[in-house]
């Protein structure tokens, strides 16, 4: 009796209301769908690669030189053709994507907290020197293009793609401090903010309790557009060589590899650029639809 | 005989949202005469702004228009080509919106925006920029904007409530036309600038002998300045009358609940106002759309809707205690 | 606050940040990969050797005194020895950089263009199939990375249909120009070579809509989504009951206040291209400022990835100030009412 009265106390509170509102909002949208159905797809994909792909053995040094070069849709033994060596693109595809949505999640584990983090404190010491210190710094690491700064960082280290996430790291974490920073900073001025100081909250309590939750929807949105933009920072490193090295199957170097052998079989770098297409892709609707239905 | 100048008949409008479609006008009767001045009453969101929107066609893009017509000087502007709208549009309607802060384009100065109107009309074809400033800053001269070679050199952000309500009634007046429209013109102004506007309004109404629609929630301007008066409830014009009889002898529950809520100098206390809320137009209540709030209802004022009709002379109203069969 | 007071407030974020960024380079250049004495020598030269080839060129000095002479010779015009080429830096950014420009230039041309006239036509045909067209192109322009867009352009319109050449800067018959300002365009024209100026441009067609593709849909969807959003608004309805022409309120009224995100973003879009530019030039072996960078990283010519990035740094930083500033003379309200005015 009591577990059923529990339940129904949770189903009328107005948090699940308005989770059910956004669902609605959501789930009306083809396209956000659509997203959420194909990234959901990418994630089991790139947790579950190595016990899936039907040739495991081809992620790193093999060669089947009579297998080599077969072209894609021709027979069910290799649905989307071979490489140079014989591998199969399809299962070498499939664990490229358990390595960019590595490098997604690990560079944005890492960044997102601090980032966010110090979007709070600058935000709410806003116009004082702490904020300067901040936000002046972010602004250093914004002041060039993404990709030149990550490629300047991967050139002065090792190329690897420990090294790769590392530089896509570092230059990442300002855009969080920013967005959050843009957000808090207009919400210090509040009055929820100012009666929390009044009644002698704390700065921590102020920062973590009251603002931070009404962020919550930007950072969201950004963070599931981000994984899109990782993705395509870290296979444009491979591309150029600076990421993950041969053998390892990485869409983005493998893309560079295949270029070698256009036009005659275009499928080893089109499968692959096509593995990228489409996981930015579903990333970028599920984003578009997370901020849609975050937004009233 | 004064003629008629614009009638709308049992107009049906609705707007589609994603939550359902909003049946917001559900048969509205207006008239209004040349040299008429007309008043409607009723609380926010009852269908007073979305009724003008609709003679001028310039309602937003999820509006539906499901049945009734409106007649501007014998034509149905609701199937008229868009020539001849815009003709309406330029020289024979002008309306001042309610809230002058979003009726004012952000990026343009308020010089462009008024040339722009006067360009358009075709009796100023072939003259120069100076004539069309000049003509501006008598505009705002008239409208009793002080320094108005500052006003027209300005973007609207930069003037006050009051200033770019002033400069929204120099806009609706920078060409001659017959009827104008204001829509709640002094609600999002300051209580002081109220008086101001309302006056400025009356001055300008009487010296240039327009036809108005006067659209406010202060029953105060309305009793000053009006012949007629609507009362507009969910929707629905619920009463009509000559603004002396309706004040003294409101017959619609509604109207009788409204006068009574305003507060008296003859003192005498607060009233309690009206029970319940202004109706979800999603799931609007059957028969009546007042029959949830009224303390007098018959049975069947919850299955039919009361057509509005005349009871007494000119005195219209909609509702089933009146009926005579 | 008036425009010029805007404009040097941005300039002086611009310096600021170019200068923390000057710091940055500099230290992740010398710290990071060791010592550079010991990657220039031979590793059997003896300390003696060592020790005075690291006197003269003032590597032995603290850090942030090698930075200002570092800064004082980038201001002379000397970015250092580039152990890749042999010559001076200097030169090698002075020969590579036009080159890059000029597809850029073009690039930022048609996106642009290009974004106006698809979003326009989608906003003013919104729900129709413009507008659904360009909604889609939007999707698939920003899900393909502009490399990828590169190696698709070149199989389709290079190597199957040789509509366009695969790559280069002119083709082998037709002689380069005269070298006067480095841009090849520009120098064909001004040496009255037509032939060689049309080669240019046909050579960087499909490298620059390789580079634009994605960020032009993009822009068409952000300037259709701000006509979309803008339209019911009360101004707009206001201008409409005015009896303005549906034209004038259609390309003037809300065509202005609509297109203002999709500016900032289309400034953002052709900053960073110069730095983008170099995926792409790799495809199309575009002999560009960009490949040029790659291969000294590829050397780990410092110097040379210094002065890369310093230069892109400045260019972004300028085409941002010009994007601020043509956002600012759009939206008055951008440059009038910062801090709460």
């Amino acid at each position: 009796m009591k577990k059923i009265r529990v339940f129904k106390t949770i189903k009328q509170s107005p948090r699940w209301e308005s989770a059910r509102r956004m669902w609605y909002k959501f789930s009306r949208s083809p396209l956000s769908m659509a997203g959420l159905v194909i990234s959901a797809a990418c994630i089991f994909i790139g947790l579950f690669a190595p016990y899936i792909v039907p040739y495991p053995e081809h992620a790193g040094y093999f060669s089947n030189y009579a297998d080599a070069f077969i072209s894609p849709f021709q027979n069910s033994k290799y649905p989307f053709g071979t490489d140079e060596y014989g591998r199969d693109i399809l299962t070498r595809a499939m664990l490229g994507f358990q390595y960019s949505l590595m490098m997604a999640g690990v560079v944005l584990s890492l960044v997102v907290a601090p980032g966010v983090i110090l979007g709070l404190i600058a935000g709410y010491h806003k116009d004082r020197w702490i904020d300067m210190v901040i936000m002046r710094i972010s602004d250093v690491f914004i002041a060039v293009p993404p990709l030149v700064l990550a490629l300047s960082i991967c050139a002065v280290l090792e190329p690897n793609i420990f090294n790769a996430m590392m530089a896509v790291s570092l230059m990442w974490w300002p855009w969080y401090a920013r967005l959050t920073y843009n957000v808090s900073s207009a919400m210090r001025n509040e009055y929820f903010v100012q009666a929390a100081e009044v009644m002698g909250a704390s700065t921590f309590h102020i920062i973590f309790k009251e603002i931070l939750p009404n962020c919550l929807g930007p950072i969201l949105t950004k963070v599931t557009l981000d994984v899109g933009w990782v993705i395509l920072i870290g296979s444009a490193l491979s591309f150029v060589g600076l990421g993950a090295q041969p053998p390892t199957p990485d869409l983005g170097t493998m893309v560079a590899d295949g270029g070698k052998w256009m036009p005659d079989f275009w499928w080893m770098s089109m499968i692959p650029a096509l593995g990228i297409a489409i996981i930015i892709l579903a990333f970028n609707l599920l984003g578009d639809g997370v901020r849609d239905m975050l937004t009233e | 005989m004064a003629e008629q100048l614009l009638e709308i008949k049992d107009l049906h409008v609705g707007y589609k949202t994603y939550r359902g479609t909003s049946k917001v006008l559900d048969g509205v009767h207006l008239t209004v005469k040349t040299g008429e001045k007309v008043g409607i009453i009723g609380e926010s969101g009852c269908g007073k702004t979305t009724t003008m929107k609709t003679l001028l066609r310039i309602l937003p893009t999820n509006a539906v228009i499901y049945e009734g017509e409106v007649y501007f000087k014998g034509k149905n502007t609701l199937r008229i080509g868009k020539n001849e709208l815009n003709e309406l549009r330029r020289k024979h309607i002008a309306m001042i919106f309610q809230d002058p802060t979003a009726a004012l384009n952000p990026v343009f100065k308020i010089d462009t925006q008024i040339i722009d109107i006067i360009k358009s009309s075709e009796a100023h074809e072939g003259k120069k920029t100076e004539e069309f400033k000049a003509k501006c800053i008598r505009l705002l001269k008239e409208v009793a904007l002080p320094d108005p070679e500052r006003v027209l050199g300005s973007y609207p952000f930069q003037l006050s409530g009051g200033m770019k309500q002033r400069v929204c009634i120099a806009m609706a007046l920078a060409t001659p036309r017959y009827l104008l429209i204001a829509d709640e013109p002094t609600t999002n102004l300051d209580v002081t600038i109220q008086d101001q506007v309302l006056r400025l309004i009356k001055d300008i109404v009487e010296k240039r002998k327009l036809s108005v629609i006067l659209i406010s929630q202060a029953l105060g301007a309305v009793k000053g300045f009006v012949d007629k008066v609507y009362v507009m409830y969910a929707g629905n014009t619920v009463e009509v009358a000559e603004t002396k009889e309706l004040f003294s002898n409101p017959l619609h529950p509604y109207a009788k609940g409204l006068l009574d809520s305003t507060p008296k100098l003859t003192g005498g206390g607060f009233s309690e106002g009206i029970k319940g809320r202004v109706p979800d137009y999603i799931n609007p209540p059957s028969g009546c759309r007042f029959h949830p709030r009224c303390d007098n209802i018959l049975s069947r004022c919850k299955k039919e809707k009361p057509p509005f009709l005349d009871v007494e002379e000119n005195h219209g109203v909609a509702c089933w205690r009146y009926y005579k069969k | 606050m008036k425009m010029k007071t805007y404009i040097a407030r941005r300039l002086g974020f611009a310096l600021f940040s170019l200068v923390g960024l000057s710091i940055l380079v500099f230290y992740l250049a010398r710290v990071i990969p060791g010592d550079p004495v010991m990657m220039m020598v031979d590793p059997r030269t003896p300390p003696e050797v060592i020790e005075e080839l690291r006197h003269a060129l003032g590597l032995d000095k603290p850090l942030y005194l090698q930075y200002f002479f570092w800064l004082e010779d980038v201001f002379r015009g000397d970015l250092g020895f580039s152990v890749y080429t042999r010559r001076s830096v200097t030169t090698d950014v002075l020969e590579y950089l036009p080159i890059s420009l000029e597809l850029v230039i073009l690039a930022a041309l048609i996106e642009v263009v290009g974004a106006f006239i698809l979003g326009v036509l989608a906003g003013s045909h919104a729900y129709k199939w413009p507008d659904n067209l360009v909604r889609i192109s939007s999707y698939i322009g920003i899900s393909i990375p502009s490399f990828v867009w590169a190696i698709i352009l070149q199989l389709i319109f290079a190597w199957q249909l040789s509509l366009f050449p695969t790559s280069g800067l002119l083709s082998s018959n037709i002689p380069s120009p005269p070298r006067v300002t480095g841009f090849t365009s520009l120098d064909s024209l001004i040496a009255g070579r037509f032939d060689a100026f049309v080669d240019v441009i046909w050579h960087a067609t499909l490298p620059a809509f390789a580079l634009c593709i994605g960020g032009m849909t993009q822009d068409a969807r952000m300037i259709r989504a701000g006509m979309v959003e803008n339209k019911d608004k009360e101004y707009i309805a206001m201008a409409t009951s005015q009896g303005l022409p549906a034209r004038l309120v259609m390309f003037k009224y809300l065509l202005k206040p609509s297109i203002i995100p999709a500016v900032t973003v289309m400034g953002m879009d052709v900053a960073a291209m110069l730095g983008n530019a170099f995926l792409v030039e790799m495809v199309f072996m575009w002999p560009g400022f960009s490949r040029h960078a790659i291969n000294a990283m590829y050397r780990s010519d410092l110097n040379t990835i210094v002065a890369t990035v310093m230069v892109i740094g400045i260019i972004f930083a300028i085409v941002n100030l010009i994007t601020d500033i043509i956002v600012a003379y759009l939206d008055p309200r951008i440059r009038l009412m910062e801090r709460g005015e």
